[in-house]
């Protein structure tokens, strides 16, 4: 559900943000990406607290009408028809993020090679180097205030602190993932694999390694398949990448509530 | 043997101090007055069951001492500071219902949350601090359970987690919500006979309690609530029929509730 809203509310920063610097710089579209994210946030407390709205419904609320946002200043700004490509950011564009230079596996070790890397590169490194810190280092934290926030507050561990945190962290993932799969598809690589893993595990540490695996999976089968299934059958061109990892992504959930060892449909019945 | 070594964060100054002093506490809770210029000085060691009809402010009176839910006048306060100065001396055991058992949990990473203040912000918990939580389930007499998950636990079990995260905390004060909701016999027996360890030690157990047949067989003391104090005192001379009757509006017998 974060991850989802996440996705959703960076949209009308991004537009706000090249509006204002009229570039589509990565810094640029990061910082208005963030900002939205973070105001959002904001305004989730705010409806829990002052209206007392329930926690999903808020998030539900704010999330689809910063992104109903983000399309309107999208179409009323013009940028829609410059430089701004629409498309990308809603579905992602995974298929630039070639590397030109590369002529084999030697070319990991060719410094001249290694220049050219394609920029979505470092900045989803720098996102996982991050987050992965962050999970590792406030793993207790994270553990107490999910499951117990009242009790986390009487031994001094804020639930407020550890929420902004966790939302910074689901917008910097969802910002370096938009090059990789947009806002619409960053969903299913937010939340499937976390999903699937549950279906296998009652570990929490099991639960985080699993997730990468199916999301790793779900990247490497899911672009595998874009390429080359319609090559199998003789076509000439490729599926979007974004469409087909979401769609494995979903596979893997299915699977695993089918055949899942710890939850999932019972195997008596 | 049991939790508190009575030194645990105690200064020579907090022994002259009641462990929890509430004054003309009033705390407003969804539009409606939860609890109104409710004061009460606890003992400074046994056991309290505060008792009253739902609805009666008796969560928001916990809730409200720990600092979880704001006040709206009045002051709570223990060993003289307000929780937030105290928190190495109190535990805290929430109602069982308030949070998800189908958490990703085993037992023993539960407990050992009652360690947490104590293995500090950022650092891991250590194996050390996984066989101490151990030591604190044998307590509960669910050691053989430490690597089950928590969802897998019966109602009685999962309360006696919560108790012995309690006891891991090692506290002088224990605020604890309900902990003998729908319990079964041997769960009541053996946290009955953890509170009286914890009262030999020295602390001071507080629990909101439903069951009124079983007030005086595990508590000292007794704290009648309805929104306003309406009695505290030993359990002897303050849990009288009457009193009972002025708490619940209606003349209640004593063994039809349950």
């Amino acid at each position: 559900m974060l991850g989802d809203a996440m996705g959703h509310v960076v949209l009308p920063g991004i537009v706000i943000a090249f509006v204002l610097a009229g570039s589509t710089a990565a810094w640029v579209m990061l910082a208005g990406a963030f900002g939205a994210a973070l105001f959002s946030a904001m305004l989730v407390e705010f409806f829990r607290r002052v209206a007392r709205i329930e926690g999903s419904a808020a998030l539900g609320s704010v999330f689809t009408a910063m992104f109903a946002l983000g399309v309107l200043l999208l179409e009323q700004s013009g940028v829609a028809r410059t430089s701004f490509d629409v498309h990308h950011i809603l579905f992602g564009n995974i298929e630039t993020a070639i590397w030109p230079a590369a002529t084999g596996l030697s070319s990991l070790f060719d410094p001249v090679a290694l220049t050219s890397l394609p920029p979505q590169l470092g900045r989803l490194t720098f996102g996982l180097v991050v987050v992965a810190l962050a999970v590792v280092v406030l793993f207790k934290e994270l553990r107490v205030v999910s499951f117990d926030p009242d009790f986390a507050r009487t031994i001094g561990i804020s639930p407020q602190l550890i929420g902004a945190l966790v939302v910074s962290l689901a917008a910097l993932a969802a910002v370096v993932s938009l090059s990789a799969v947009g806002v619409i598809l960053l969903v299913a690589m937010m939340v499937c694999p976390a999903a699937t893993a549950r279906m296998l595990t009652d570990d929490l540490k099991t639960q985080v390694w699993l997730s990468l695996l199916f999301a790793l999976a779900s990247g490497v089968f899911g672009y595998a398949i874009a390429v080359l299934l319609p090559l199998a059958f003789g076509y000439e061109i490729s599926f979007g990448a974004a469409g087909t990892i979401a769609v494995v992504a979903g596979l893997f959930q299915v699977a695993a509530m089918l055949f899942g060892a710890k939850r999932g449909l019972p195997k008596t019945a | 043997m049991l939790a508190p070594s009575p030194s645990s964060g105690l200064s020579p100054e907090m022994k002259t101090i009641p462990p929890l002093s509430v004054r003309d506490l009033t705390v407003q809770y969804g539009g409606r007055t939860a609890l109104e210029r409710f004061s009460w000085d606890a003992p400074e060691r046994g056991l309290v069951a505060i008792v009253g009809p739902n609805g009666a402010g008796k969560s928001s009176l916990l809730k409200t001492v720990l600092g979880l839910v704001p006040k709206a006048g009045g002051s709570a306060e223990i060993f003289g500071k307000p929780a937030s100065e105290r928190r190495d001396a109190i535990a805290y055991g929430p109602q069982r219902a308030s949070v998800d058992w189908d958490f990703p949990a085993t037992a023993a990473d539960v407990v050992a949350m009652g360690l947490y203040r104590k293995i500090g912000w950022l650092k891991p918990v250590r194996t050390s601090d996984r066989a101490s939580a151990r030591h604190y389930l044998d307590m509960v007499r669910l050691g053989e359970f430490a690597d089950s998950q928590i969802g897998a636990l019966s109602g009685g079990q999962q309360q006696r987690v919560f108790l012995a995260r309690a006891l891991a905390q090692q506290a002088k004060v224990f605020l604890l919500d309900e902990p003998f909701a729908g319990v079964d016999a041997l769960t009541e027996g053996v946290m009955a006979g953890v509170f009286r360890d914890l009262r030999e030690a020295g602390a001071l157990v507080v629990c909101v309690h439903h069951d009124l047949s079983s007030v005086k067989e595990i508590f000292d003391h007794v704290v009648l609530l309805n929104r306003k104090l309406i009695a505290s005192g030993p359990v002897a001379t303050t849990f009288t029929p009457d009193n009972i009757a002025r708490t619940y509006g209606v003349p209640l017998s004593l063994n039809s509730s349950t």
